[in-house]
């Protein structure tokens, strides 16, 4: 096994496998560094999505471990993971106004709910915080997503193509808010995204899907942008 | 089809109005004015209220552990649960009896405020019997509409099941479960054959309206009888109408 420098990494996936008929994940470990921002790639169908929810606690491995902080957290209900999750189709609470999607996980995990109008502005949907959801664009609704899962307080976000319905402009200052965030908690990300430009500009790594497996070789963003902050994410060879 | 539409929904019309057109409509609200009329019209909405009530409170954890928890003997819990809905509604109120006779074997008789046959207390347990497994029945179709995802996502930001169920899955079925309640209440009010057998049919004492119309034509009152009938289908329309406005489902499964 390739040495792990951390001690407890955010997550780490070790050997996991799960068949859901069309998408599966077969064999697949990866570890996340404490801090690390890394970005998954990959086709339509490659199990990207599967993964981000074996760790958000949305479907259970048939076989293997996900570990956050040490702990195996793979028989865990989603509230015992610490994990923020900003999902493709954005759930977001359709009897609940902007506001209190928002807010919705803060409430419970002690986050910072007073900061919903500051990030609401990063965010650029301060506007919206008293509009119900069904009133709101894609785009909007990714970002209330996004912003849910920041003020959530959890230390880890797992972000399934969370700008994909925004401009290229709104996108990248996304990208900028997320950075700072990251920056000013120490957070870690995990992020799916169909955007490789997004990608090796943002994340310390971009490991690539490819049918329910992970390609060999991670690519360090480390070597596209030397200024990026050490660590990131390892393939684990078992 | 057209001609059995119309034909069909012509002679339902003409059913549901003849208690109209046989006593007319002042009739039919002077008799249901009368201190008898009024009292027994209150013991049914009460009785019901009451047993739709206790319905609920018992069917909303049921029907939502049942749509989404791995529960052991789930095929006959199905079965239980559904058997009193389809079994002849007397013979719901005789087993109730039954109950009543086999605890006197084991245990030497049930007395005092246990003992509920023939009372107003009865005839809540006599529409409970029914109106418990309709709600469930009813409240799980309703829950399995509530996207699992979205329960998911809420666990996921840091709320229990048991939060989860209160701030997500109790809201977005909201609708479906005032539906429901609706629907079990019209139920209860309706129910004669539990309470006939169970409460009995005591004038001025367990006379809900489906006992006070049968009591009315055993002794020849039929206006009376006319005027109780058209009330509850009043009453139904009015609760069909609620049902509809609510989205609510009328066929389950």
């Amino acid at each position: 096994m390739t040495a792990i420098t951390s001690p407890a990494p955010a997550l780490e996936w070790q050997h996991v496998s799960l068949d859901l008929g069309e998408f599966a994940l077969r064999d697949v470990s990866l570890r996340v560094d404490d801090g690390a921002w890394i970005a998954i790639v990959g086709a339509t169908g490659a199990g990207k999505t599967l993964l981000l929810e074996t760790a958000a606690g949305f479907l259970r491995p048939t076989s293997g471990r996900v570990v956050r902080g040490g702990i195996d957290v793979s028989g865990e209900p989603p509230e015992r993971r610490g994990v923020a999750y900003a999902p493709q189709d954005d759930l977001l609470f359709p009897h609940l106004d902007v506001r209190r999607n928002l807010t919705f996980g803060a409430i419970a995990c002690g986050g910072d709910v007073g900061r919903v109008a500051e990030l609401a502005a990063h965010l650029g949907i301060a506007h919206l915080l008293d509009r119900r959801v069904a009133h709101i664009s894609g785009g909007e609704a990714q970002r209330v997503a996004l912003g849910r899962a920041l003020l959530s307080g959890a230390s880890l976000l797992l972000l399934d193509e969370c700008t994909s319905a925004l401009d290229e402009v709104t996108r990248a200052h996304i990208g900028e808010v997320l950075a700072r965030e990251r920056g000013e908690r120490r957070l870690s990300i995990v992020q799916v995204t169909h955007d490789l430009t997004e990608a090796h500009r943002l994340a310390d790594a971009v490991v690539e899907m490819e049918r329910g497996h992970l390609r060999e070789g991670v690519h360090h963003a480390s070597s596209i942008r030397a200024h990026h902050a050490p660590g990131g994410a390892r393939r684990v060879s078992g | 089809m057209l001609a059995a539409l119309f034909s069909l929904t012509a002679f339902v019309a003409v059913l549901l109005t003849s208690g109209v057109f046989y006593s007319g409509l002042e009739r039919v609200a002077a008799l249901l004015g009368s201190p008898e009329a009024r009292r027994s019209i209150g013991l049914s909405l009460a009785t019901s209220t009451i047993a739709t009530a206790l319905a609920t409170v018992f069917a909303v954890p049921t029907a939502y552990a049942l749509t989404r928890w791995r529960v052991p003997g789930r095929g006959v819990i199905d079965v239980l649960l559904d058997l009193p809905i389809v079994l002849p509604p007397l013979v719901a109120g005789f087993c109730l009896l039954l109950v009543y006779a086999v605890l006197e074997r084991v245990v030497g008789g049930v007395t005092g405020p246990f003992d509920l046959r023939f009372t107003r207390e009865g005839i809540v347990l006599a529409q409970f019997t029914i109106a418990a497994p309709l709600a469930v029945r009813v409240l799980r179709a309703t829950f399995a509409d509530v996207p699992t995802r979205l329960e998911l996502m809420s666990r996921s930001l840091g709320h229990n099941e048991a939060a989860t169920f209160r701030r997500v899955s109790v809201p977005l079925a909201r609708n479906g479960i005032l539906a429901g309640i609706v629907l079990v209440w019209a139920r209860s009010v309706a129910e004669f054959g539990p309470v006939l057998i169970f409460a009995g049919a005591v004038r001025g004492k367990t006379d809900v309206l489906p006992i006070a119309i049968f009591l009315s034509f055993s002794n020849g009152e039929i206006e009376t009888g006319v005027a109780f009938s058209v009330l509850l289908i009043v009453l139904g329309a009015v609760a069909l109408v609620a049902i509809r406005r609510l989205g609510g489902r009328l066929v389950v499964g």
